[in-house]
């Protein structure tokens, strides 16, 4: 049986945490959501660039043009998951992760068709008038998860 | 997980992020942008940005870091294999530096590697600054000892202690046998065990 070495090096962070000063943890919340609006209409704005990449890598994966056209649009789904979600999109990083979803099965076809379905939803729920609405949120993701279910 | 409310964020703890020294790897500029403006509203002032493998690689040769937030899944690039190599390199203290990975959809794959690359904790993106402070506090306190065996090393993986597995005595020094064999020593008679509860007072 293998033998295990067990030992606790010293953990740094625990006692730079705890020295005099610093901030509020509620004040560190406040701040860091301060930080985060100040970003948030470029990040927003990348969202929607990155959008615009999946569509046209569909096109041409569709097509056979571009080889690694599902690897590239994996990465440019999973950004968007984490990026529209950190903003309170829900409903956009929702439709972003099963996209990846759909892709991470490496050993499977790419099944184009649902994949263009995806990014036409996603589309749909970058409209202003989309986002703003809960229940209009709610049946455009109903219909991707019908979508995806078939697939 | 702890929830924030726990540490003392409805009263007076503070958090002190002045001299912590912090990369942070995102293959994504923006994922990375999210990440640092987060630890700043924290009141984080030394905060290395990692955008490549290659620059967190960089980083670790030229800096001593006391807290690691990493997605591992930088595109073309093994993450992974970077954060498990930082953690069996022997290079102190950077090794041992708490390790916070950040994941955003996981292919299946990758699962087990993030069990086992050593790291202290998973956060699931996207990420909250709730969230994320609440990990930072658990991993500045995490009471697990580090572990090596085999190409594993990192803390303890086992949250909870449930004794060796069944038919074995463990492999670790403070493995208790599951079974309690017979009494070494006499038990104690009703006056010792009294004299243990009974107030006595003392001469000072």
């Amino acid at each position: 049986m293998t033998a295990v070495r067990s030992f606790r090096p010293e953990n740094r962070l625990r006692s730079q945490i705890a020295t005099p000063g610093g901030v509020l943890l509620s004040d560190a919340v406040a701040a860091a959501d301060k930080g985060l609006d100040s970003i948030s209409e470029s990040v927003l704005s990348a969202v929607d660039q990155k959008l615009l990449a999946i569509e046209a890598l569909a096109l041409s994966g569709a097509q056979g043009a571009t080889p690694d056209a599902g690897d590239r649009i994996y990465t440019a789904a999973n950004e968007i998951f984490a990026e529209a979600g950190a903003f309170g999109r829900a409903a956009l990083s929702e439709a972003a992760h099963s996209l990846c979803s759909l892709l991470a099965n490496r050993d499977k076809e790419i099944p184009w068709a649902a994949v263009t379905v995806h990014v036409q939803t996603m589309r749909i729920l970058r409209q202003g008038h989309v986002e703003a609405s809960d229940a209009m949120c709610r049946a455009v993701l109903d219909g991707l998860r019908k979508v995806s279910a078939r697939t | 997980m702890t929830p924030l409310r726990s540490y003392g964020a409805d009263g007076a703890r503070k958090i002190n992020l002045d001299r912590t020294a912090i990369l942070v790897m995102d293959g994504s500029p923006h994922g990375l942008e999210i990440l640092v403006q987060i630890l700043s509203g924290f009141g984080a002032k030394q905060v290395e940005r990692a955008g490549s493998v290659r620059d967190a690689e960089k980083a670790f040769e030229q800096r001593t870091f006391d807290l690691v937030i990493a997605d591992p899944d930088v595109p073309g690039e093994d993450g992974f294999r970077l954060l498990q190599r930082l953690r069996s390199s022997k290079r102190e203290p950077n090794c041992y530096a708490p390790i916070i990975l950040v994941t955003g959809h996981t292919r299946l794959s990758n699962v087990q590697r993030a069990r086992d690359i050593g790291a202290n904790i998973v956060v699931a993106k996207p990420v909250s600054s709730k969230v994320l402070l609440e990990r930072i506090l658990w991993v500045a306190s995490d009471p697990r000892p580090f572990v090596e065996i085999n190409d594993y090393i990192g803390p303890d993986r086992r949250f909870k202690f449930a004794g060796p597995p069944p038919g074995t005595d463990g492999r670790r020094a403070g493995d208790l046998p599951a079974e309690v064999g017979d009494a070494s020593t006499p038990n104690m008679n009703q006056s010792e065990v009294d004299s243990l509860i009974k107030p006595q007072r003392v001469a000072l």
